[in-house]
């Protein structure tokens, strides 16, 4: 049960809660420091919050089946209609600047 | 005192002798009750199963679990042509959790009697969803051909077949669960993500926001978005100053309360099904750099969403 922290927004966690189940970390928003809701001024900017700057979103990709404890994607059969099973590496959706170990 | 005609009924001791018949210990037995209307064949029986395996088909087994290395073991009894009735033991063991770990068995031909599955280390219903079926071809080919079993079980609960459930994996309760979040740095807003392979709903959220020396007003609400577009704030209602340690919690069903010492508030949250990619968030006012959100832990209702 490692804590890691993210290189991207600077969040802590757990990647493995007590209960044994995985915890997929992505950055959230943080307040923008521009925000300048007064739309006559030239540095106008209404956004109170922003996205950080390369996010990290460690939620598995979609559609991954693991086949003999190997990860696939179902595609598109190759002769025949239907779909199948190809190998593929475990991804997640954004690896973002990657984290640190700190524990 | 009896008369001849009342010794001489039945046989026996009080039996006349050269009046009634000798007792004859080698006749027949006769049955003189009712004999019962239907009768069974007992040589030359049909199997009592409907489902016949044969040597092209295969078990296709899909296991969704949030439980490390959980092992799935399955027996099966099958007639074989032969007559004989076999029991085969296949045991399956997740790789990752939270996706699905899929397998291709394959089996003996015969006819298909029974099916039992059972988990190892699931202790809640919700926390492993167990799919079984007949296949003909490769695992992702399209041709299945018979749906056994589709519903969670646990390590003292087996699934069944036949006389078992087949459901979708949302239906029934959830499994509960309680997570522990991402600490955000300083001055960042917590931000919690539903994995893509899960629904939630949530039950309760709770953090604690700790305020720097910088003079100002924090109100903090609790937001709900669906990944794009906002779908439920929840104002806490109160207002948090300078150099202040602060919980709050946000529960299903809850009122608003603001505890007379200022460390607790609770308040409502929205009773909403959480889809892959939803996300719950604090939306503060006035935060300051230097203020730190903390201790994030949130418990939902957790199930299988693939």
């Amino acid at each position: 049960m490692a804590k890691w922290r993210c290189n991207s927004c600077g969040g802590t966690y757990f990647d493995v809660q007590r209960d044994g189940g995985a915890y997929f970390h992505a950055c959230g928003a943080i307040p923008n420091q521009a925000y300048q809701p007064n739309p006559t001024l030239p540095n106008h900017d209404p956004r109170t919050h922003i996205e950080v700057d390369n996010p990290r979103d460690e939620r598995p990709i979609p559609g991954l089946i693991y086949l003999d404890g190997k990860p696939h994607k179902q595609v598109p059969h190759f002769e025949e209609r239907g779909t199948m099973l190809a190998p593929c590496d475990f991804a997640i959706m954004a690896e973002g600047k990657g984290r640190t170990q700190i524990e | 005192m009896a008369t001849d005609a009342e010794r001489n009924r039945g046989l026996g001791a009080y039996s006349t002798p050269g009046v009634d018949p000798k007792f004859d210990p080698t006749a027949p037995f006769q049955f003189a009750a009712t004999s019962p209307e239907v009768t069974f064949h007992t040589k030359q029986v049909q199997p009592p199963a409907f489902v016949y395996i044969g040597r092209e088909d295969k078990l296709d087994v899909g296991i969704w679990s949030a439980v490390p290395n959980e092992t799935v073991n399955f027996v099966l009894r099958i007639m074989r042509p032969d007559g004989v009735v076999i029991a085969n033991a296949y045991s399956f063991q997740v790789t990752s959790t939270r996706t699905v770990n899929a397998f291709l068995q394959e089996l003996t031909e015969g006819f298909l009697l029974s099916m039992t599955a059972r988990g190892s280390g699931t202790v809640f219903i919700g926390q492993t969803f167990v799919r079984a079926s007949l296949k003909r071809g490769a695992l992702a080919g399209p041709l299945f051909t018979q749906e056994f079993i589709a519903n969670y079980l646990t390590a003292v609960h087996p699934l069944m077949w036949p006389g078992g459930e087949v459901l979708r994996p949302v239906d029934g309760p959830g499994a509960p669960r309680s997570v522990t979040g991402t600490t955000p740095a300083a001055g960042a807003e917590i931000s919690e993500t539903v994995p893509a392979t899960v629904r939630w709903r949530l039950r309760g959220f709770r953090f604690v926001l700790t305020t720097a020396v910088a003079v100002a007003n924090r109100e903090t609400a609790f937001q709900i978005d669906d990944g794009a577009n906002v779908v439920s704030v929840t104002p806490s209602g109160f207002t948090q100053a300078a150099s202040l340690s602060h919980g709050y919690t946000f529960g299903l069903g809850s009122t608003v309360i603001q505890a007379s010492a200022g460390v607790q508030h609770i308040a409502p949250t929205t009773d909403i099904i959480l889809a892959p990619g939803y996300r719950m968030r604090t939306l503060s006012t006035a935060l300051q750099a230097a203020d730190q959100y903390s201790f994030v832990q949130y418990q939902v209702e957790e199930w299988n969403e693939q």
